[in-house]
């Protein structure tokens, strides 16, 4: 029989470009080598595969058009600390994309709200430049950007570049300050009773650690979000990435399949059981 | 017939499940009746599997347990012997006559040829120009013969199937094997104390998804085996041994064995409660206490016929190729929920309560049943006795009802 | 807008009665602050209490050798400065407008004299002040949680 034993096989892709965002974060622009191009959407994510090193789940972080390929990876485990010494050249295998979008379409003709937190804001870029480009269809937009300090602000340049359109209110804000840093200090979930959106007509989007996404989201609700308009995107080990090897769960859910975007009433119960 | 492979296992699945709902075939041609053979009759039954090109797989006596190997004769099968299970305990004891089906279920379930312990899924190979090729691993599906497939085991694969090719991504591997088998079901003329099908609805009388199923009758009237067909395979197979035509006695009797087989079970479980009982239970004491016994050793995921967690591995040589090998996992091993930090269940505790809620509850939201199918291997094969039923009836008994 | 609805606009003053927020009100002025004033100087008496209107303030402490570091912002409709309410009534940190910066000034004495003389709004100011150090405590301990260190962080 010649049908393939794995449901999905790598496409061999190279990486084209590679930038240094932080201390431990950068951002591979990868092409495909053959026919492979597979359209994703904002949110979902791919495996990418390092010879002899692993596989990991990335977020896309490009537009879902008019951008190159990009993945923004964080080096912190056995197979990202490889990845993040390969050379600009190398080629890598890609499969995907996984999981479900941001919902961009149904957040069309009321505010949106996107709050991000530190690596957060890479699975979200591509919701803001969806947004951006549909920038009529929607009323306030506002994102919120919380990060570790100064040194682990992410896509600086494209965040100036959002502030002067001036029909983007960008607050961002550090946990931690430096002496040169001007910006706001304190937690992302402060930023949302500061911004100017109508909770009524709001969708939220929340991208970020686990803690800082519950905070998140329970400030929303406090200021009158609905609970089925805000929207989290969860991270789990996965290693299969289509809903057969288990590793992903959260009660219910698979992440790699049903997430890693979910409404908040379908984690009502779940996200606040310890080590569930 | 043009159905996709995936089709066919589903429909087979679906008429496990759901009797009246039968697959095409059977609708369209007249019931044969069962006929009634011997073991000469069996053997001859062996013989033509093996003549279609069925590698046959079924029970043997093997260091203490009955296990699944390959057979070719009748005289390979476990005759005379039974299985004494308790929690944490498995015994094989002689049985006063010569039945060769007298036992439940041993350590082993058909899982491990459906879905193997160890799959490669592609080799890569490092290319001179610094490229990768990708290559598919071919299928390795031999066409094979279950005997003596159980009830509760006919459940196991059909949940099985619904998770491997019954969503959106079907595992071709999965399906092409389970197309090339064929399934010689047994009716149980025994249950150990570990048996709970009756209250999990999946047995003890076979329901569907086979092709033959067998029922064994060992008294004064002889050793005879009561052969139905489950399948067009069925009946071509049946048409074709040596035998006659089962009376009504020979009927009644077999049916009477199975309800004698059911109303034996002492161990239950709540099967329609038990999915809100866990799910609002979730911080229920009983899982401390469970935790404070469990070892995590993770027999249970292994003896378990539905347990379907794997994980994915890179093995590379010294030569420059590497593989993707796809292997057993378990949701009890510590790093299997790694993420940053550290592991989100890092207790024993949450990955206790993870399996069983899983196993229990949440599986009915993923796949529209339960995954458990009562054949009780969790609880004989765990080493220190754990039982699932005594659990889950200890949180019912002081379920907090949701409150914190 | 008068005072008293000023006071009354602001989700400090939620739980008080108008008659309440009068009283808050007589302690009170408009105070403006440009880019780069103070509002509250570290180790001088706590003598005000504000509430933002609009701007935006920045709790900074200078630390020697370093420089100052701001530790927090605070923005419109959020109160400034509690050292003002127990003793020694010292404040610990500077508080800097970054904005031009409008707020509700109290003056602590005759605030304090207020909630002595008047329990029911003594309480009622008692009751806002606790939800907003509730609040900073919480963003502080998210704070210092580090929730986006890299994993080999040691806690």
């Amino acid at each position: 029989m010649s049908a393939p034993a794995e449901p999905t096989l790598p496409a061999p892709y190279r990486i084209v470009g590679r930038r240094q965002d932080s201390a431990d974060v950068f951002t591979w622009t990868v092409e495909p080598l053959g026919e492979h191009a597979p359209t994703f959407l904002p949110g979902q994510f791919n495996m990418l595969y390092a010879y002899g090193i692993g596989e990991v789940p990335v977020s896309i972080s490009s537009a879902a058009a008019g951008e190159p390929l990009l993945h923004t990876i964080r080096a912190v485990g056995s197979v990202t600390r490889p990845m993040a010494a390969l050379p600009v050249g190398t080629v890598i295998g890609l499969r995907g994309p996984y999981g479900t979008a941001w919902p961009l379409a149904d957040a069309e003709g009321g505010d949106l709200v996107i709050v991000a937190g530190g690596l957060g804001l890479a699975p979200l870029r591509p919701a803001i430049l969806g947004a951006l480009a549909r920038r009529a269809q929607f009323g306030r937009l506002c994102v919120l950007y919380g990060t570790r300090g100064p040194a682990d602000v992410l896509f600086a340049d494209q965040l100036a570049v959002w502030r002067a359109r001036g029909n983007v209110e960008l607050r961002v804000t550090v946990d931690r300050a430096t002496p040169d840093w001007t910006g706001e200090v304190g937690v992302v979930t402060r930023l949302i009773a500061r911004a100017g959106f109508d909770p009524a007509r709001t969708t939220a989007f929340v991208c970020g650690p686990e803690i800082m996404m519950r905070f998140a989201g329970e400030a929303l609700l406090r200021r009158g979000v609905p609970a089925p308009r805000i929207h989290l995107s969860l991270e789990r080990n996965m290693k299969c990435a289509v809903g057969y090897c288990g590793h992903c769960q959260l009660g219910p859910h698979f992440i790699c399949r049903d997430g890693p975007v979910l409404a908040w009433p379908r984690l009502a119960g779940l996200l606040d059981v310890a080590e569930l | 017939m043009s159905m996709r492979p995936d089709e066919r296992v589903i429909a087979r699945s679906q008429s496990r499940a759901r009797p009246e709902r039968v697959t095409i075939d059977i609708m369209q041609q007249p019931q044969p009746s069962p006929k009634l053979i011997d073991l000469a009759g069996l053997q001859a039954l062996f013989d033509a599997l093996t003549r279609r090109g069925y590698e046959i797989v079924g029970p043997v006596h093997r260091d203490g347990a009955i296990v699944y190997d390959r057979i070719d004769a009748v005289a390979e099968l476990p005759a005379g012997w039974t299985d004494r299970q308790a929690p944490g305990s498995y015994r094989l004891t002689r049985r006063s006559d010569d039945a060769v089906f007298g036992y439940a279920v041993g350590p082993h379930s058909w899982k491990r040829y459906l879905f193997p312990p160890r799959q490669t899924l592609f080799s890569v190979q490092r290319l001179d120009d610094g490229g990768l090729n990708f290559k598919p691993e071919s299928i390795d599906a031999p066409k094979r013969a279950f005997i003596g497939v159980r009830a509760c085991e006919l459940a196991a694969i059909g949940v099985q199937d619904r998770v491997f090719a019954g969503g959106e991504h079907v595992d071709a591997a999965y399906a092409a094997r389970r197309e090339a088998v064929l399934l010689v079901a047994v009716n149980c003329a025994v249950a150990a104390d570990t048996c709970f099908c009756s209250s999990m609805d999946t047995g003890p009388a076979v329901r569907g998804g086979h092709d033959l199923a067998l029922t064994e009758l060992i008294d004064a009237a002889g050793h005879r085996f009561l052969v139905e067909a489950g399948s067009e395979v069925g009946r071509e197979l049946l048409a074709g041994l040596p035998g006659r035509a089962a009376t009504a006695d020979d009927i009644a009797a077999a049916g009477t064995q199975s309800q004698r087989v059911a109303a034996g079970q002492t161990r239950g479980i709540d099967a329609a409660a038990v999915p809100a009982l866990l799910m609002r239970n979730l911080e229920h004491p009983r899982w401390d206490a469970v935790a404070e016994r469990c070892l995590s050793c993770a027999n249970c995921t292994l003896a378990c016929p539905t347990c379907f967690c794997s994980s994915n591995q890179e093995v590379t040589d010294l030569a420059g190729a590497a593989h993707r090998e796809r292997h057993w996992d378990s949701c009890f091993n510590v790093e299997f929920s790694h993420l940053g930090h550290g592991s989100v269940r890092g207790s024993v505790k949450a990955r206790y309560r993870q399996w069983l809620t899983h196993k229990l509850a949440t599986w009915h939201d993923q796949f529209g049943q339960s995954g458990c199918v009562g054949c009780g291997r969790c609880i004989t094969w765990c080493p220190v006795g754990i039982d699932i039923t005594e659990e889950v009836a200890a949180i019912a008994a002081s379920d907090t009802g949701g409150a914190p | 807008m008068t005072l008293r609805e000023l006071v009354e606009n602001q989700r400090f003053c939620q739980g008080l009665s108008g008659g309440q927020c009068e009283g808050l009100a007589a302690c009170a002025s408009e105070r403006r602050f440009t880019a780069g004033e103070y509002l509250l100087r570290q180790h001088t008496v706590a003598d005000t209490f504000y509430l933002v209107l609009e701007g935006e303030v920045q709790i900074k402490l200078s630390l020697p050798g370093q420089g100052t570091v701001t530790l927090e912002t605070i923005g419109p409709d959020e109160a400034v400065g509690w050292s003002w309410f127990a003793p020694p009534y010292r404040c610990q940190f500077d508080a800097l407008a970054v904005a031009p910066t409008r707020t509700l000034a109290f003056d602590a004495g005759l605030l304090r004299a207020l909630m002595e003389r008047d329990p029911a709004v003594g309480y009622a100011v008692l009751k806002a002040l606790v939800a907003t150090l509730s609040e900073r405590v919480q963003s502080c301990r998210l704070q210092v949680l580090d929730v986006y260190a890299p994993p080999t962080t040691q806690r």
